[in-house]
């Protein structure tokens, strides 16, 4: 095993990954190196999966975006979380890098280029000492948050 | 054997930490437990999480948690000082040192500042001075130093992750 699988497998197995899980606000469901399939609870008890890519885990930050687990591609965008118009879809956008990495500045690939988030939003840079639990909290903080609102889904 | 989970923080221990103990543990053996393991001094006490009072000795830990385990701070005094200031106000309070932040912050925002529900959940609290925004599940013991048991918060607006890109391919 890798070092980098390595550190993600003791990473999730910390107690604070432990605890969100045992109060429900995320679970992990998968690892199929270097993915790892995280679902996260929204306000109104909708599960969205994350894929995350770890390589290099923890030196380098992962990236992540919503995955559909039974067809085993990125969740099509009609099943995204929505956005009132706040701050919610700019994160979640399903334009950007074709869905598959959030808009966060932990995201390794939304990182790339915003240099200026370093100094304009350093609480949301990656801390390879705080782990996945960084990006989770940040996402289940959106899905919490006042302008979250969920996808029209329909009856299959 | 069944077993119960026990995940602490305390003065000192700012990630969370995880032991196992038996539903009939008293408070007196995982005091113990926990001293030996984190050298605390023996005077610690130890909290419920966002309880205001430190647990009698000889409780039943099966009788003080949930199936999910329990959720307790290790801290030796009875109270932190916390300041929060916003808008150019200051309000402090005493909370016991296994209050959270989220708590704190609803103290702060809804309970002093008259935000509703929605509004604070659009802010945070950062340590004054720092770029800090402790999660909405830390202890406030954890970011102490005892006997100077106070923290000083800002609350903050949640900023909106926005910007042009250095490169192209942004979605702005």
């Amino acid at each position: 095993m890798d070092p980098d699988e390595k550190a993600l497998r003791a990473d999730v197995a910390k107690p604070a990954f432990r605890v969100g899980a045992v109060d429900k606000r995320w679970r992990l469901i998968d690892i199929a190196w270097p993915h790892v399939f995280i679902g996260v609870v929204a306000k109104d008890g909708w599960e969205y999966v994350l894929r995350f890519n770890c390589t290099g885990f923890p030196a380098s930050p992962p990236t992540a975006g919503p995955w559909d687990m039974e067809r085993n591609g990125v969740l099509p965008p009609t099943l995204w979380p929505k956005s009132r118009g706040g701050r919610l879809g700019a994160v979640f956008n399903p334009g950007w890098k074709g869905g598959t990495a959030l808009y966060l500045p932990c995201d390794r690939e939304s990182i790339a280029g915003h240099g200026q988030w370093l100094t304009q939003m350093p609480s949301k840079i990656w801390r390879p000492s705080a782990g996945l639990v960084q990006y989770l909290e940040l996402v289940h903080e959106l899905l919490h948050c006042r302008d979250y609102a969920p996808p029209v889904r329909t009856a299959l | 054997m069944e077993t119960i989970d026990i995940f602490y923080q305390g003065l000192g221990i700012r990630e969370i930490e995880h032991i196992e103990v038996r539903p009939d543990h008293t408070v007196r053996e995982i005091k113990a437990i926990l001293t030996q393991k984190h050298g605390c001094a023996a005077d610690t006490l130890i909290f419920i999480e966002d309880r205001e009072t430190p647990l009698d000795d000889h409780l039943v830990i099966k009788e003080l948690c949930g199936p999910g385990g329990a959720k307790m701070h290790l801290h030796r005094c009875h109270h932190v000082e916390v300041f929060v200031a916003f808008a150019g106000k200051t309000i402090h309070h005493q909370f016991a040192p296994g209050a959270t932040v989220a708590r704190i912050k609803h103290w702060a925002a809804v309970t002093e500042f008259r935000m509703t529900e929605e509004e604070a959940g659009e802010h945070l609290l950062q340590i004054a001075g720092t770029t800090d925004r402790p999660t909405p599940g830390t202890h406030i013991g954890t970011l102490t130093s005892c006997p100077d048991c106070r923290v000083r918060f800002d609350l903050v607006p949640d900023e909106r992750v926005n910007g042009s890109a250095e490169k192209t391919g942004d979605i702005r």
